[in-house]
């Protein structure tokens, strides 16, 4: 089992879809993590700081004012965002509907839509005005009603929702998670401490690392993987394969696992390196970082991923002998990053799971047990996709033919 | 442990077509030779003797075991495809090293094995030739190195010498009669010189069923007396090759010399001579196109 996971490691090592896997993941991941902001992060938060920065909220009043904010923008635009099937997909709505939206946002705010726009255009005025300064600019926020409950927004958003249609932001699980307030003196601090204490800092930015890494993982390790399952057949060396005495689960074990390995650690090796600045910056800093971060990180989000995307790859390409694999897997990727209501947590069952900050750690443990529970689901998903690769491997090779029952040329 | 391979009422059905008819054989140590023109049935037979089909009835067994029992077949046998190919970029070596940790054979040993097979297929010095610079003879060779490397009881050969020059295919035989000293070698071939040269026992396939059973010296029998070679101008050539069979047309100019099989002398100054296991198979093969399945006393 030892050689024969060694050769299947050698022969991946040898092909040109592997090179292309690592040059465009070392691009991808360097693109994205050269910069360098969350150096920023490393200072103490002082008293009397002009700006703490901003965070998530998930205060009501916040997640009312954020919600309604994004309708007022949706409507004066007449298009509205939707990702049906996880595509983007702009929905323009006809007089009468904008009409009923128009009034739900007059009963959330107690003001005339028209008052809405006028005020809404001064401050573009203002903002254009101000040319470059405009960040110094005090944002102009809607006002929402006094007595306005969470309840009323909640069927105001539902109403939304209905109208726009599903995969809008007007759906519970995205509204909720789109409360932005400023951060005060204390909030900033709060979070320097997460930063150093529970993040040691480098956890921080494995998250972010793992966040953009997840992605590039969801789509990449498929075409590794149908490239090792066709190989036999584009050298005409399946038959020649089974007749062989190795078991179907010792030659699909020893193929899936030489190809988790070989797509992982160059994965593990570019998260050291990444997180070798951080850790020298943390130290800079007198923060002691955590030097495994990027092994507890990459096993736990990037792992699972790749074990279960090269499950998939193996089963589709073993059961059709084609390349069947690539648009399916592809459209569940990107199905997967499409459909994420926030760029943070919200992990569910998804796939590709995004973290797309540096720090946030109260949030991230609060959905940490959530995280496990589809990291887990997705390794016992692999294993199970790499079982069924082992059946229809053994079927194949009983029968001489192709599952779907299509006969094999006869030569005789 | 016995050293035969049994066939009773082997059939072998693609839907509604029939691959392989009720084929009776035993086959027993040394070179076995599986004759019969494209679409016989060899390849078919083979692949079931290999494990890679399933019959559809009747009962296989390789040396005492059934051939269900796929995984204890597949390692007593080796078996070369007809289109030998493996991973264009790996060398010969390492293609062997690959296929021998297939066959479980333990890294001690395939250090020792894998050169010893290069050398006994000849091709020591090209170990480091990547397979994809390789020409059809040393794919051959290298496929027999690879179906021998495990030391299998029963070796299924597929087809070897298609397309080999004749320096190639006289190696390769040669080097097939070797292995064959303590082993079965079951070939399968549409070339009736491979046979000629390599072969005591053959079974001729026709439609999927053996329509021969024998040794060569039986299947030269049935065309004792029955060639002859006669002198004769071109234009007479259409109308003998209506009346006999033509085994031969050699032209001289004004003159052709043809070879002709008949019952009795086709042509006043025409000569008897020595038959070939060519001339016995085309005999054979008219035969059963004439009546359709032709038996004697050694046919099957």
């Amino acid at each position: 089992m030892g050689a024969l996971f060694l050769k299947e490691c050698r022969k991946i090592a040898k092909s040109l879809v592997y090179y292309v896997y690592l040059a465009a993941f070392v691009l991808f991941i360097t693109g994205q993590m050269s910069d360098g902001e969350w150096t920023e992060q490393l200072s103490e938060p002082q008293p009397g700081q002009e700006s703490y920065g901003y965070g998530y909220s998930s205060d009501e009043r916040m997640v009312m004012q954020s919600g309604l904010e994004t309708l007022l923008r949706e409507i004066l635009a007449n298009r509205f965002a939707t990702y049906p099937f996880g595509f983007y997909k702009a929905v323009t709505l006809n007089e009468e509907e904008l009409e009923v939206l128009k009034r739900a946002m007059e009963q959330c705010t107690g003001m005339e839509f028209e008052q809405m726009i006028e005020e809404s255009n001064a401050y573009g005025m203002e903002i254009s005005q101000m040319g470059a300064e405009y960040a110094e600019a005090e944002m102009w926020h809607i006002p929402i009603r006094e007595n306005l409950s969470y309840e009323e927004f909640e069927q105001v958003m539902e109403k939304a929702c209905e109208i726009v249609g599903s995969r809008s932001h007007y759906e519970k699980s995205s509204y909720e998670r789109r409360g932005v307030v400023a951060l005060t003196y204390e909030d900033a601090l709060e979070h320097y401490r997460e930063l150093c204490e529970d993040d040691k800092v480098s956890g921080a930015q494995m998250r972010l690392f793992c966040d953009y890494a997840c992605i590039f993982l969801a789509v990449l390790p498929i075409f590794v993987g149908v490239s090792a399952c066709l190989k036999d057949k584009r050298a005409k060396a399946a038959e020649l394969i089974r007749s062989r005495s190795v078991s179907g689960a010792a030659l699909i074990g020893c193929r899936y696992l030489a190809n988790v390995v070989m797509c992982f650690v160059p994965v593990l090796l570019c998260a050291l390196l990444m997180q070798m600045p951080c850790v020298y910056a943390a130290g800079q800093a007198g923060i002691q970082a955590d030097i495994l971060a990027f092994v507890k990180y990459s096993f736990l989000w990037l792992l699972p991923v790749i074990m279960v995307v090269l499950g998939a790859a193996f089963l589709i390409t073993e059961a059709t002998e084609t390349i069947l694999a690539i648009p399916v897997l592809l459209a569940w990727a990107f199905g997967s990053v499409f459909s994420a209501a926030t760029l943070m947590g919200d992990f569910g069952w998804k796939l590709v799971t995004r973290w797309n900050t540096f720090g946030s750690y109260g949030r991230y443990a609060e959905e940490l047990g959530q995280l496990y529970r589809n990291k887990g689901m997705y390794m016992a998903l692999a294993v199970i996709l790499v079982l069924l690769t082992v059946a229809v491997y053994e079927k194949k090779r009983r029968k001489g033919e192709m599952l779907y029952g299509k006969l094999r040329k006869n030569n005789s | 442990m016995e050293t035969q391979i049994q066939i009773k009422g082997l059939c072998k059905n693609f839907g509604k077509k029939q691959a392989l008819k009720s084929v009776d054989l035993t086959i027993g140590q040394g070179m076995f030779g599986l004759l019969g023109p494209n679409g016989a049935g060899k390849t078919t037979l083979m692949r079931v003797l290999a494990t890679l089909l399933p019959k559809s009835a009747g009962e296989v067994r390789v040396c005492g075991v059934p051939v269900e029992h796929a995984a204890e077949i597949r390692k007593m046998t080796g078996y070369l495809p007809q289109d030998f190919s493996m991973y264009g970029n790996m060398t010969a070596c390492e293609a062997l090293d690959y296929l021998a940790v297939l066959s479980g054979i333990p890294k001690a040993e395939r250090r020792k094995k894998v050169p010893e097979m290069l050398e006994k297929v000849n091709l020591l010095d090209q170990k480091n030739i990547r397979v994809k610079a390789m020409s059809g003879g040393m794919k051959r060779r290298l496929g027999i190195a690879q179906a021998i490397i495990h030391d299998p009881r029963v070796i299924i050969v597929d087809e070897p010498t298609a397309g080999l020059d004749p320096e190639e295919r006289v190696r390769f035989r040669n080097l097939l009669c070797e292995i064959a000293r303590e082993r079965i070698v079951l070939l399968s071939t549409h070339i009736v010189g491979d046979i000629e040269a390599t072969c005591e026992e053959i079974a001729v396939l026709n439609h999927g069923e053996v329509v021969f059973r024998g040794t060569v010296e039986s299947l030269l029998k049935l065309v004792e007396n029955k060639v002859y070679s006669a002198e004769v101008s071109p234009r007479e050539l259409d109308g003998l090759k209506e009346r006999f069979i033509v085994t031969g047309i050699l032209n001289r100019g004004s003159t052709a010399t043809v070879r002709i099989i008949a019952e009795s002398m086709p042509l006043a100054e025409a000569k008897s001579c020595s038959a070939d296991v060519e001339d016995a198979y085309m005999f054979l093969m008219h035969s059963i196109s004439a009546t359709p399945v032709q038996k004697g006393s050694e046919q099957a």
